[in-house]
């Protein structure tokens, strides 16, 4: 275990603990432990945009630093970048990349089980980066798998894929290698579907219900409902969303409400996540089942219990 | 929104002339007619804007006495009165034109509700008799 | 807030003209939907022979002898008087849009504003006429609601097909569950 220091200049408190207690759940998960330290005796610093003086002083010495920005603002012009507020993968991403350059090898325990996804080697991974970074209006990426190819433009919030692909991606797992960047022209043969159809028939047949980055006792929200395509008949899907549009919930709370399971829920979640329409804040504490149990049980509970028996909505 | 009158000048201003007419009616303070839609074709003694939301409410208030007197086996709703202490609003059907047209007319406490809708109804007569005419003539 | 008789609940349908708001009742009330309407004269706008003139209503009788009652607005804005005549004690609002419209955009904005952006009363878009096979333009209108700060559900409807109607309903209906167990613990 190699061990590393970090410091913060210039910070907010809340920004500083945010990222202190992202490391606490990365522990263990990571090869190298990171340490707060003083500036001076820091391997890596993280420094405010706002605060020129410091970085330039810091940037000087040689040390690589993370500049912390406003997600509102543009991206600053330098080498380590990470928007407030930033999510657990973003850091890690961010340290990984520093600690290539320190020297140091194998950051992420890969090996640790074999279903662990390994971070910019999965399909899942790389869908998930991909649009969550705002590229270029025309940059296309793909994915070969051996049945055939698939293209996702992230700024179109769609995918293209062949007809008969597309009936295979519905039904079963398929080899997909994580997506890269192509200069190529689309065939006429491609159908365009909604991006979040790939996300969700992804997570279907991922090994862990639950992507990877996502912190499981976490809250979550959506940040807008997402565009089904072919698979919106499900009511619970629709109950998870209205929920998660509406409030900010844990996984327990959100199986009691919707009387689902884990791997649903989870397989749910993930797709949401993939397809940058989840917002999952790790550092919030969780209300598991504090709130009392009222499914149903508001103004409209029996009338709309009635109205979908009448219209064969099902229970 | 359509700015146009549904109707030629040469009507328009046909109609005009007969809504003068009825407005020397004791009590009348305005009227517009109306299509069936809720665009004003005429009006008498009101702005643009009071004239076009007058329509608007008009058609709304003669389609719903309309659909109130089918639910009730009626055959057709030809007038619709609002009474209060202040005054009258009545919407009523212009027989046998097309597209189909009301006219609403409003009125103070000085007005007699007998005469007043004698005078409407007179003046929906008059209108359709002019309207037939431009059309066959 | 307006007390609410316990055995009222009621849906609106709304949206410009041309969406297909008496379509999607008469697709679910029980029995003929009553319409206001009349012929429409502003083809220019809409080339339609009748347009709704005040209001469309459908109901639901259920079991419990309660009844849910649907109601569609008037599309066009001169009708807009009606608008919070009919939304008054409204459980949920159900935005119709055509795909089809150069204005789309502009329809989605104004219908969204005017009844609310689902703060209070929940709401859900259903879009109609959309090309087969190309989510752009619903990915397009989802992500000016993003914009706008608003999350409401999106879903490309054929306000002919039952199964279509029915889907908006249900989604309401999650919405409305989620709003009024979220208020029973706030």
């Amino acid at each position: 275990m190699t061990n590393r220091r970090l410091a913060f200049v210039g910070l907010g408190a809340d920004t500083t603990s945010a990222c202190l207690s992202m490391l606490k759940i990365m522990d263990g998960r990571s090869s190298i432990e990171w340490t707060q330290s003083d500036p001076e005796d820091a391997d890596v610093l993280f420094v405010a945009h706002d605060g020129d003086n410091g970085r330039q002083q810091w940037e000087s010495k040689q040390k690589p630093c993370v500049v912390v920005y406003p997600s509102s603002e543009d991206r600053p012009a330098a080498r380590y970048t990470l928007p407030h507020p930033f999510r657990v993968m973003q850091l890690l991403g961010v340290l990984e990349d520093i600690s290539c350059t320190l020297g140091d090898t194998q950051t992420v325990t890969a090996a640790a089980t074999p279903t662990a996804v390994q971070p910019h080697s999965s399909f899942g991974q790389s869908l998930k980066e991909l649009l969550q970074t705002p590229a270029g209006e025309e940059t296309l990426y793909r994915s070969e798998s051996p049945l055939g190819q698939l293209y996702v433009a992230p700024s179109a919030g769609c995918y293209y894929i062949e007809p008969a692909l597309h009936q295979q991606l519905r039904s079963k797992e398929l080899p997909l290698s994580a997506l890269h960047e192509v200069h190529e022209p689309l065939g006429e043969q491609l159908a365009r579907r909604p991006i979040f159809e790939l996300a969700w028939f992804t997570a279907q047949h991922a090994a862990d219900a639950l992507a990877p980055w996502l912190a499981p006792a976490g809250q979550f929200k959506l940040k807008r409902w997402p565009n089904f395509g072919s698979i919106k008949n499900d009511r619970l899907y629709l109950s998870l969303c209205a929920m998660l549009t509406r409030g900010t919930w844990g996984r327990q709370q959100l199986m009691e409400r919707t009387h689902c399971n884990a791997g649903q829920l989870d397989r749910f979640l993930s797709a949401c996540s993939m397809s940058n329409l989840l917002i999952n804040d790790s550092t919030a504490p969780t209300l598991a089942s504090e709130a009392p149990q009222v499914q149903n049980a508001g103004r409209f509970g029996s009338m709309i219990r009635g109205l979908r028996n009448r219209l064969g909505l099902g229970s | 929104m359509k700015s146009e009158s549904p109707l030629g000048k040469t009507a328009t201003l046909l109609v005009q002339q007969e809504l003068e007419k009825f407005g020397e009616t004791k009590g009348v303070t305005s009227a517009v007619l109306l299509t069936s839609d809720g665009f004003e074709v005429a009006a008498l003694k009101m702005d643009k804007e009071s004239a076009s939301k007058l329509a608007a409410m008009g058609s709304s208030l003669a389609a719903i006495g309309s659909a109130i007197a089918k639910e009730a086996s009626l055959k057709e709703c030809s007038r619709l009165i609002v009474e209060s202490e202040e005054g009258v609003v009545a919407v009523m059907e212009v027989p046998n034109v097309t597209p189909p047209m009301s006219l609403a007319v409003v009125a103070n406490d000085a007005s007699i509700l007998g005469q007043l809708l004698w005078a409407a109804k007179n003046c929906c007569l008059g209108l359709e008799k002019k309207l037939k005419e431009l059309i066959t003539a | 807030m307006d007390t609410v008789a316990s055995n009222e609940f009621k849906i609106i349908f709304t949206g410009p003209m041309g969406a297909g708001k008496t379509t999607a009742i008469t697709a679910i009330s029980d029995k003929a939907a009553v319409s206001t309407d009349v012929v429409n004269t502003d083809q220019a706008q809409c080339e339609k022979e009748l347009t709704t003139a005040a209001l469309d209503y459908g109901q639901i009788a259920l079991p419990d002898n309660s009844c849910v009652r649907l109601y569609g607005t008037p599309g066009q804005d001169r009708f807009r008087f009606m608008w919070p005549i009919l939304m008054k004690n409204a459980a949920g609002v159900i935005v119709l849009l055509n795909g089809d419209h150069p204005e789309l955009e502009q329809h989605l904005e104004h219908f969204v504003e005017a009844f609310g952006e689902g703060r209070d009363v929940p709401m859900v878009i259903g879009v109609g006429r959309l090309p087969e096979n190309d989510h752009s333009r619903l990915e397009r209108l989802a992500m000016q609601l993003e914009q706008r700060g608003v999350a409401l559900p999106l879903f490309d409807t054929d306000v002919r097909k039952q199964d279509d109607v029915l889907l908006l309903v249900d989604a309401l209906l999650c919405l409305i569950e989620a709003n009024d167990t979220g208020r029973m613990e706030a």
